[in-house]
């Protein structure tokens, strides 16, 4: 079965974990836990005909805290991009993750989350920033954790992007 | 101090020690504790046997950064960083992996974090619950403060049209000066705050004109001079009316009424100062006063075309404009028409709305 390397990235609590947990377990806690380091799960989905195991690397948010490693990233074959749509400051750093790693890794697949879509009356984001990063070129997905809103598919779209 | 001994401490403290063997193995050096067949492996290739390619993926990973290490770097240490291994008899632990070359060979040393590390987690977690709080916070006094600029501006501009309802100042045309202002004021490099504040100031400059007998300020025809002199007081009583007051908006809105007629050569009213002593917002909102007034349609003319106008204004540089301030005006022209057309009413819903 062919594994892929799919990195979770983006700051802290922006809900990388609980999109993860809700895509390989279904469940979803409401209690804030942050993740100190990396957590590797894995899941195996269809893409086409094949069964593709994903490796889902769950790295620790890039914050004052902490900066990620560039070694984890290695091999990955695709990276979703997590901001919470009620934390404008979080899609900042998304982008700005986006170019330290876009010398390393120009081609891979991405796609950028904005999660707690089920909190969608405190956005803080306007149709038109939406639109403003869909032109700068990242394709965007909103999903919630909690509810489940297009988690299952983020993840699909971007195996479909990268097989 | 003997072999079992060392191999009991390093047990005790969590830690599991291995040297490089033939790849894909380490040799394991030390007791193996339970939690290293329940994280990190069966021992699947043989007893004591570390097979790479059966290690977690995060650790295979780190393998590759440490298999790099050189060998003649005797001491040199690398570490995997942190991470979290889950299994069913102990829910979720951190371990941490270090290499090091001891004696020319690659060392592997696995630990699994213990109370130390809960307690670092849990003030990263304190800290990172903090900084929500006060980004959330933020955003919220962020959000308040906007709401009061609009309401504040929503007064200005209501009472800006009731007060000109009487002469030809449109509530468009008020508004359009604040925001041709602001954009001129952000090129210059002001801060955001005070960019606010222009745009809020500016559209106040003709209030003295409120103070200005109705037979002076509606006459169809020319003025005489003792009229023109009752008209030319409108700036110091504007200044006065907006002036004594400790908010900045206002401050500054008093200022602009004074001075929003002065010259750059000095020629202007009243105080007849020039160059930069005239305060920058006031030479400002002169440019963009007069470039509204005439690119516009009065009862008393026809709009100019506006290369007319901005010939004519070219014309007035150094006489009556601030040079720097009408070329950033002009640098940022295309901006100055999407604001125009953006802003347009008419003088029907101007006296409506009075």
């Amino acid at each position: 079965m062919k594994q892929r390397k799919i990195c979770m990235l983006g700051t802290s609590s922006v809900g990388k974990t609980s999109l993860v947990r809700r895509f390989v377990q279904s469940v979803f806690s409401e209690k804030y836990h942050t993740t100190l380091g990396v957590k590797v799960d894995k899941k195996v989905v269809k893409s086409g005909d094949d069964l593709v195991c994903l490796m889902l690397w769950d790295i620790e948010g890039e914050d004052r805290f902490y900066r990620i490693k560039q070694n984890y990233l290695r091999g990955l074959a695709g990276y979703l991009l997590v901001a919470d749509g009620t934390r404008p400051a979080s899609l900042d750093a998304a982008i700005r993750l986006k170019s330290n790693i876009a010398s390393t890794f120009r081609d891979a697949p991405h796609l950028l989350v904005l999660n707690k879509s089920d909190l969608h009356d405190e956005w803080c984001l306007q149709a038109e920033d939406i639109k403003k990063i869909a032109s700068a070129g990242f394709t965007v997905v909103s999903t919630s954790a909690k509810t489940g809103e297009n988690v299952e598919n983020v993840f699909t779209k971007l195996v479909q992007l990268i097989n | 101090m003997d072999e079992s001994f060392l191999g009991g401490l390093l047990e005790s403290n969590d830690i599991v020690v291995f040297k490089k063997s033939m790849l894909p193995y380490f040799l394991r050096l030390t007791p193996a504790p339970d939690w290293y067949f329940n994280f990190i492996t069966k021992e699947e290739g043989g007893e004591g046997c570390l097979d790479i390619d059966l290690a977690p993926p995060f650790l295979q990973n780190f393998f590759v950064d440490a298999l790099q290490l050189p060998r003649e770097s005797e001491g040199a240490q690398i570490s995997s960083g942190v991470w979290i291994q889950e299994s069913e008899e102990e829910g979720e632990c951190y371990f941490e992996a270090k290499s090091t070359i001891y004696g020319g060979t690659l060392v592997l040393i696995i630990k699994k974090l213990g109370p130390d590390f809960v307690n670092r987690h849990q003030q990263i977690q304190v800290a990172r619950e903090r900084e929500l709080v006060n980004e959330k916070l933020e955003r919220l006094v962020r959000q308040r403060t906007l709401e009061v600029r609009q309401r504040e501006e929503e007064i200005i501009l209501r009472l800006l049209a009731a007060s000109g309802a009487k002469d030809d100042e449109t509530s468009a045309h008020v508004r359009r000066i604040g925001l041709y202002s602001a954009e001129v004021a952000k090129l210059l490099g002001w801060s955001h705050e005070q960019v606010d504040n222009i745009r809020l100031a500016a559209p106040m400059h003709d209030i003295g004109k409120i103070g200005i007998p109705d037979h002076i300020l509606l006459k169809p025809g020319r003025l005489t001079e003792e009229e023109w002199a009752i008209m030319r007081t409108h700036p110091e009583l504007g200044a006065e009316m907006l002036g004594n007051t400790d908010i900045p908006v206002l401050q500054m809105a008093s200022s602009i009424s004074l001075y929003h007629h002065e010259r750059y050569d000095g020629a202007g009213y009243p105080l007849g100062i020039g160059g930069e002593q005239i305060p920058l917002a006031a030479r400002i909102v002169a440019i963009a006063d007069v470039y509204d007034a005439l690119v516009h349609e009065r009862v008393y003319k026809q709009a100019v075309p506006e290369k007319t106008v901005l010939d004519m204004m070219q014309a007035q540089v150094g006489k009556h404009f601030d040079p720097i301030v009408f070329q950033t005006f002009l640098s940022c022209i295309d901006q100055i028409r999407r604001i125009c057309s953006a802003n347009q009413d008419d003088r029907h819903n101007h006296l409506l709305m009075a």
